[in-house]
C-alpha cells in the first residue's frame, strides 16, 4: 500500500531528473526542485489540510501519452461562455495554436502575451520578480511543482493606462483517456498603473480519465490597477485539482476574483492575496457546488500589511451525496494596517444526509482602529421558505430548486460579464437539476 | 537598553500631545497585580521532578485505593510519549517538568471539622483576599471548600449539604469515603490519554473538589471553591468532579488569585462535569492569578482542560468564566452534547494586558438529537497582549436539528495588541443550523466624546464601555461572582476609574 501512495510523488521525482525544458530559470527552478525532492505531501495532519486528505492525488500515476481525439465542436461549446473574448486554448496543457485567437497583434493595444518558455533575458526577469513578489508564503509543495516542472504557461502584460475591453479567456482543455495526465499552466499576470483587465480562466475535461491538475498564477496589480478574474472549473469526476494564485495588489489596486468550482473528484484552490501599499482593495466570491464524493476546499489568505485597504469575502457552497466542502478563510491584519476593513462571509446549503462542511473562517488582528468582520453559517433549506412556495402552488422540487439556485445566484449575480454570468448560472442550475430531489 | 532610552526621549515627546485617551491605555497598561502577597505556612514539598516513583508517593501519601495508584501510573507511562502541543498561538519560555515540585501540601494536616481548627493564618490570607469565610458561612450562604495549595483545609456547611444527601468534599476525601463514585466517574469525560496537560494532571494530581447532586436535588445553595497558588515552584494540578444525577441542580462556582511570583509557575487542572438525564450544571469561575509584571516576567501558565458531558437527555451544562489573569492562558471549557434535548452554553470574557496571552474558547460537540448550544465570548486586548479565541462547533452525523450560535467579538484597546479568532464548524447533518459572527472593535473615540460631554470622565467612559461589552457575559454570573468579576474588571482598568 505505501508503494502505492507515493506514485504520485515518485512520478514527479522522475519529472525532476527530466531534460526536458521548463518555463522558469535554474535560478528560480532549483529552490522548488530541493523542495521537491524532500517530496513531503501534507497530511491531514498538517494544519492547512486538516479536511483535505490527498490519498487520491497520490495514488494517481500520470503517464506520458495522454493525447485524444479533440472536436471541434467541444471547443466551441466551452468558448460559448465568452464569445467575444480573445481566446486561449491549452489542451492538456500544451498551448494549441489551432483553436486560439491570434496574439501577436494585440500588442498595439497595450495588451501582451507572450509564452513564458519563449520569454529571455529582460522579460523573463520581470516575470519571474513577478512571481517572488508576488508570492507570500512556500510552505506548499505545489507551488514548487508550478515552478520547478512547468514547462510553459503565459505572461500577460498590460501597458500603463490601459483600458483592455475585451476579456481573455483561458481555457485549459483535458482529453486524457484511460491513462491519466498531468499538467501545470502558470500564469503570471502583471498590470501597470491604472490599466484594467478581465480575464476568464475556465478547466474543462473532455476525456473520463484522472487527470492531475496543478495550475498557478502570480498576479501583480501596480497602483490604480484594476484585474477581474474569474475561475470557472467543471471538471471531470476523476480529476484532482490544486491550484495556487498569489496576488500582490500595490497601492490603490483593485483586485477582483469569482472562483466556480462545479467539477471534480478534489479541488484545493489556494488564494493568497497581498496589500503592499494603501488604498488596496480585495473583492473575493465564489461558489463551491458538490455532489456525490467530491471534494471542494477553498483557502484564502488575506495579508493586510498596509493601512486603508478594504478586503471582502463572500463564499457560498453547496453540498450533496456525500460531498465535503472545506472553507478556510485567514485575514491578517498587521500592526501598521489601520484603518482595515475587512469582511469575511461563508455559507454553506448542505441538501443531503451525508453532505458534510468544515469551515473555519479566522481572524488575525494587531491593528486597534480597524472594521472587521466574520460570519460563517451552515444548514438545510429553510422549510418556512419552502412551505411559503408550495403554498403558492409550486411544487417542491421547482421550490427547493428555486431557492438553492438563489442561493448560488446571490454570488453570481456579481459576475459582470454577462455572457459568463448567463453561462455559470445555466451549468449550476444544470447540476442543480441533476441534484434537487423532490423529497429534499 | 540604548534603545529603552530612545523610547522614553521620545515618549517624553509624544506625552505632550497625549490625548486623554492614550492617557487612560497607559494607565491600563502601568496596572499591577493588587493581590500580590505570600502567606508564610509551612510547606511539606516532595524531590524536584517526576518519575514512577514521586507518582506512587502522591498516591501513597493520600493513603489511595488501589485503582487510584495504577490509574495514575497508566497516566503518567502515557505522559511519557505525549509531547507539548504547540499550535496554539502562545509564546513562552519551554517548561522543564523536571525542575517542578509535584506535590506540596500545608504540613498542619489534620483535617479541621469546624473554622477554629484552621490555621489562622490561612485565614488571614482569605481575609486579605476578601473571602472571609466567617462571613461567607453567616451571610452569602456559600459552601467554601478552600485550597491552598494541595491540600483542602477547610470546608464548611458539609452538614446543611450532608442531609440532601449532596457530597461536596475534597477529591482526595472523595476517593476514600467515595471509592465507587469516583471509579465510577473519574476520567470519563476527560480520559487520561486526552492531552498533554490532562494526563500530566491524571498521574499527579493533588486535590480539588468532588461534587454529587443525588437524584431530583436542587442544591441550595452555591457551592464554591478557591483555589490558590501558594508555595514557589509548586505545580497545580487540581481535579475537579461533579456530577449531576438525574433531575439534579447545582451551581458551581471557582474563583482565585496568587501571590506574586516571579517564576513561572505551572498549573494544569481538569475540572470534569457530568450531567445525567434532566440534570443541569452551573459552572462559573473568576480567575485572576498573577500575570506576571509589566515587562510580562513571571505569571502563572495556565493550562486547564475543563470539559463537561451532557450523558442524559434534557441536560444542559453552562460554562461562565471570566479570565483576567495568568501570564499564558490555555483553556476550553467544552459540552459534549451527548443526551437528546441537551443544552451547552458558554460564556466568555477574557481580558489580556501587558504581556499576557490567551488561548481559550470552547467546543460544542453535537451527538444527541435536538441539542443546541450557544457560545458567547468577548476577548478585550490591552497593552502588548494576545487574545485569542479558538472554538469548535462539531454536529455529528446523527444529530438531528442540532442549533448552535456562536457571536466572538474582540474589543482593542491600545494598537499593540492582537485579538484572534480560529472558530472551526465541522457539520456532518443537513438539518443542523449552525451560525457563527464575529466582530472586532475598539473603544471608538466617538463613545468617548459622548461619554465625555455627559460629564464622565475618561477613565470612567472606557470602564463603562468595556462593562457594557461584556454584560452579556457578567449577567449570568451569580450575584457574588457578578460583583467580584465587576470589581475584577475595575481593577484591571483601574487607571481609569481613577
Amino acid at each position: 500500500m505505501a508503494q502505492i501512495r507515493n506514485n504520485f510523488s515518485e512520478w514527479i521525482n522522475q519529472q525532476v531528473g527530466t531534460t526536458s525544458t521548463f518555463a522558469f530559470s535554474d535560478a528560480l527552478r532549483t529552490p522548488s526542485l530541493s523542495r521537491l525532492a524532500a517530496g513531503v505531501f501534507p497530511t491531514r495532519k498538517d494544519e492547512e489540510w486538516k479536511y483535505t486528505p490527498l490519498s487520491n492525488l497520490l495514488d494517481t500515476s500520470p503517464a506520458e501519452d495522454t493525447s485524444a481525439a479533440l472536436d471541434l465542436e467541444s471547443i466551441e461549446g466551452l468558448k460559448q461562455a465568452m464569445p467575444d473574448a480573445h481566446t486561449i486554448v491549452f489542451v492538456n496543457g500544451e498551448y494549441s495554436a489551432d483553436y486560439s485567437d491570434k496574439l501577436e497583434h494585440l500588442g498595439s493595444s497595450g495588451l501582451s502575451i507572450s509564452h513564458l518558455s519563449q520569454l529571455e533575458g529582460n522579460a523573463l526577469q520581470l516575470a519571474e520578480d513577478t512571481i517572488l513578489e508576488s508570492t507570500l508564503t512556500d510552505d506548499n509543495i505545489f507551488q514548487h511543482i508550478a515552478l520547478g516542472l512547468s514547462q510553459n504557461g503565459l505572461f500577460i502584460e498590460v501597458e500603463k493606462n490601459v483600458e483592455s475591453e475585451t476579456p481573455l479567456h483561458i481555457i485549459h482543455v483535458s482529453t486524457a483517456h484511460g491513462v491519466s495526465a498531468f499538467t501545470n499552466p502558470v500564469n503570471v499576470i502583471r498590470l501597470a498603473e491604472n490599466s484594467h483587465l478581465k480575464i476568464v480562466e475556465q478547466y474543462a475535461s473532455i476525456g473520463e480519465a484522472a487527470v492531475i491538475t496543478v495550475p498557478a498564477g502570480y498576479i501583480q496589480l501596480d497602483d490604480g490597477a484594476g484585474l477581474d478574474y474569474y475561475r470557472v472549473s467543471i471538471e471531470n469526476a476523476e480529476t484532482n485539482h490544486v491550484c495556487n494564485t498569489s496576488v500582490r495588489v500595490s497601492g490603490s489596486g483593485t483586485f477582483k476574483s469569482h472562483q466556480y468550482l462545479l467539477g471534480s473528484k478534489l479541488t484545493r484552490s489556494n488564494l493568497e492575496v497581498g496589500f503592499t501599499g494603501p488604498g488596496g482593495e480585495a473583492v473575493l466570491r465564489g461558489v463551491y457546488l458538490g455532489d456525490e464524493n467530491q471534494h471542494l476546499d477553498v483557502r484564502t489568505y488575506l495579508d493586510h500589511a498596509q493601512p486603508h485597504c478594504s478586503s471582502d469575502q463572500h463564499f457560498r457552497g453547496i453540498l450533496n451525496g456525500q460531498a465535503r466542502g472545506v472553507f478556510n478563510g485567514l485575514v491578517l491584519v498587521r500592526e501598521q494596517a489601520q484603518k482595515t476593513d475587512a469582511q469575511q462571509s461563508n455559507k454553506n446549503l448542505l441538501l443531503s444526509r451525508d453532505a458534510r462542511v468544515d469551515t473555519k473562517p479566522q481572524l488575525e488582528i494587531f491593528a486597534d482602529d480597524v472594521k472587521c468582520a466574520h460570519g460563517a453559517t451552515v444548514g438545510e433549506l429553510d422549510s418556512d421558505a419552502l412551505f411559503y412556495l408550495q403554498s403558492r402552488g409550486i411544487d417542491k422540487k421547482d421550490a427547493a430548486l428555486m431557492l438553492t439556485r438563489a442561493f448560488a445566484a446571490e454570488v453570481t449575480q456579481e459576475i459582470d460579464i454577462a455572457s459568463l454570468q448567463a453561462y455559470v448560472q445555466s451549468k449550476i442550475a444544470a447540476s442543480l437539476d441533476e441534484i434537487v430531489t423532490p423529497n429534499v | 537598553m540604548i534603545d529603552e532610552s530612545k523610547k522614553s526621549t521620545s515618549n517624553n515627546d509624544e506625552n505632550i500631545a497625549m490625548s486623554d485617551e492614550q492617557q487612560t491605555i497607559q494607565n491600563i497598561t502601568d496596572q499591577e497585580y493588587k493581590y500580590g502577597f505570600t502567606t508564610e505556612i509551612e510547606m511539606e514539598e516532595f524531590p524536584l521532578g517526576l518519575n514512577e516513583n514521586i507518582v506512587r508517593m502522591i498516591s501513597a501519601k493520600k493513603n489511595e485505593p488501589e485503582f487510584m495508584t495504577e490509574w495514575r501510573l497508566r497516566a503518567y507511562r502515557h505522559w511519557l510519549k505525549q509531547t507539548e502541543p504547540k499550535w496554539p498561538k502562545l509564546d513562552y519560555p519551554e517548561v522543564n517538568f523536571d525542575d517542578l515540585y509535584y506535590y506540596a501540601a500545608p504540613k498542619n494536616e489534620n483535617a479541621p471539622k469546624s473554622l477554629d481548627e484552621v490555621d489562622p493564618e490561612l485565614l488571614a490570607t482569605f481575609d486579605k483576599l476578601g473571602v472571609p469565610l466567617e462571613e461567607r458561612e453567616l451571610l452569602a450562604g456559600v459552601a467554601v471548600d478552600a485550597i491552598i495549595d494541595s491540600v483542602s483545609v477547610a470546608t464548611t456547611f458539609k452538614d446543611k449539604l450532608n442531609e440532601l444527601g449532596i457530597i461536596f468534599c475534597p477529591m482526595s476525601e472523595a476517593i476514600q469515603d467515595h471509592p465507587d463514585l469516583v471509579k465510577k466517574y473519574l476520567g470519563t469525560v476527560v480520559p487520561y490519554t486526552d492531552n498533554f496537560y490532562a494526563t500530566l494532571n491524571s498521574a499527579v494530581f493533588s486535590d480539588g473538589s468532588f461534587v454529587y447532586i443525588p437524584p431530583g436535588v436542587r442544591c441550595p445553595m452555591e457551592l464554591s471553591s478557591y483555589f490558590r497558588i501558594n508555595a514557589a515552584k509548586t505545580g497545580q494540578f487540581e481535579r475537579t468532579l461533579i456530577i449531576a444525577d438525574k433531575g439534579s441542580y447545582v451551581s458551581y462556582l471557582e474563583g482565585c488569585t496568587a501571590p506574586m511570583r516571579d517564576e513561572n509557575q505551572l498549573h494544569a487542572a481538569i475540572v470534569e462535569l457530568i450531567a445525567l438525564e434532566d440534570a443541569e450544571i452551573k459552572y462559573s469561575t473568576v480567575q485572576n492569578w498573577y500575570a506576571g509584571n509589566k515587562e510580562g516576567v513571571g505569571g502563572i501558565f495556565n493550562f486547564v482542560t475543563k470539559r463537561g458531558l451532557c450523558s442524559g437527555n434534557n441536560s444542559k451544562i453552562s460554562w461562565t468564566q471570566v479570565e483576567t489573569g495568568s501570564a499564558i492562558t490555555w483553556k476550553y471549557p467544552s459540552c459534549i452534547l451527548k443526551g437528546d434535548n441537551s443544552v451547552g452554553e458558554f460564556y466568555s470574557v477574557a481580558l489580556t494586558n501587558n504581556y499576557q496571552q490567551a488561548d481559550t474558547g470552547t467546543k460544542m460537540i453535537h451527538q444527541g438529537k435536538n441539542t443546541r448550544s450557544l457560545i458567547i465570548s468577548k476577548g478585550i486586548s490591552a497593552g502588548k497582549s494576545n487574545n485569542a479565541y479558538r472554538g469548535l462547533v462539531k454536529v455529528n452525523s446523527k444529530a438531528e436539528n442540532a442549533r448552535n450560535y456562536s457571536q466572538c467579538d474582540s474589543l482593542l484597546i491600545g494598537d499593540q495588541c492582537g485579538a484572534h479568532t480560529y472558530p472551526y464548524l465541522e457539520i456532518e447533518n443537513p438539518t443542523a443550523q449552525v451560525e457563527h459572527e464575529a466582530t472586532t472593535s475598539k473603544v471608538s473615540e466617538d463613545q468617548i466624546f459622548y461619554l465625555n460631554q455627559r460629564g464622565i470622565s475618561t477613565e470612567d467612559a472606557v470602564g463603562m464601555i468595556v462593562s457594557g461589552y461584556a454584560r452579556e457575559v457578567f449577567q449570568q454570573l451569580p450575584m457574588e461572582f457578578a460583583v467580584e468579576a465587576q470589581a475584577l474588571m475595575a481593577v484591571s482598568l483601574e487607571g481609569s476609574v481613577g
